[in-house]
């Protein structure tokens, strides 16, 4: 096996941004379907202004009900990419892969799927103190982010 | 001096011109912390943007409501990128490890927690609108 060292957090910055683009054109041509059938499902509703209470109750909660969709898909979209793609044969995903970086565990091992969905689940603790969990791995002294803390894993130069 | 060091120094000194000329409390561009639409509480980072903004105005009280932490995070990364620019060898100086990290955590936890109870003098730490 070959050595592998620890990788900088400006890398794994320019990789993170490149994956983000990815997903946010999936999730755009994703959105654009279905918003597509969503709205066409709509059309035979009457105005605004014509509908009965219940009917616009019903409407918002329709639209309540598509929104937390939306963010469910978004999130398990998210999760599926990073998950397949770190714990398939590259170690990598496409940003990571542009970077030059692999995941690994804390002994350079591939993660399993396993291994990898409690990674990329933990980005959710790194994400809501406002990110803060990401900006650790500038700080910690195996340059680990909160979310390779949790699931014992690293990034790596190739 | 090779890109990384030049390309950081741009991205440093065109945010700070960023922050000092906008002001993110009168129009708003990125979208809202979306732990606070959530939930309704504050999270550790909510007001930072307000703070950094005052703090580059030199108004430190200002700066204190919006985000306390404000006053730890520049010096750190002030730190961090002169280090990062001088490519010193010494870069283990803010380099923690597991068990300091769970400190650091809980301590960020306290700050949160305690923000988010609105009374006096804890409420101080509510961001201004």
């Amino acid at each position: 096996m070959q050595t592998l060292q620890l990788a900088d957090g400006g890398k794994r910055v320019v990789a993170f941004i490149i994956d983000a683009i990815v997903l946010y054109i999936a999730q755009m041509i994703l959105f654009a379907i279905l918003g597509t059938v969503g709205f066409a499902s709509l059309s035979a509703q009457p105005d605004m202004g014509d509908m009965s209470d219940g009917q616009t109750a019903a409407l918002m909660a329709y639209l309540t009900g598509a929104g937390l969709t939306m963010i469910l898909i978004t999130m398990a979209l998210q999760v599926a990419y990073f998950t397949i793609l770190e714990s398939s044969e590259s170690q990598a995903t496409l940003g990571k892969r542009a970077m030059n970086l692999i995941v690994a565990d804390e002994n350079g091992n591939r993660l399993n799927t396993q291994q990898a969905f409690i990674r990329n689940i933990s980005r959710l603790a790194s994400s809501i103190i406002c990110y803060i969990g990401y900006f650790m791995a500038f700080f910690t002294d195996k340059k680990q982010a909160l979310h390779d803390m949790i699931a014992k894993t690293n990034v790596y130069t190739k | 001096m090779n890109l990384n060091k030049i390309l950081l120094a741009v991205l440093a000194l065109s945010i700070t011109a960023f922050y000092f000329f906008w002001n993110p409390a009168e129009i708003s561009l990125f979208p809202s912390c979306p732990f606070k639409t959530l939930t309704g509480f504050y999270c550790p980072g909510c007001g930072g943007q307000r703070a950094f903004h005052a703090i580059l105005h030199g108004d430190f009280e200002e700066a204190f409501h919006n985000n306390l932490l404000i006053f730890l995070v520049i010096p750190i990364a002030f730190y961090k990128i002169i280090l990062e620019l001088n490519g010193s060898t010494s870069k283990d100086v803010l380099i923690l490890n597991y068990n300091q990290i769970w400190i650091f955590l809980s301590l960020l936890f306290l700050f949160t927690l305690l923000r988010n109870i609105p009374l006096y003098p804890l409420n101080q730490l509510i961001p201004l609108k």
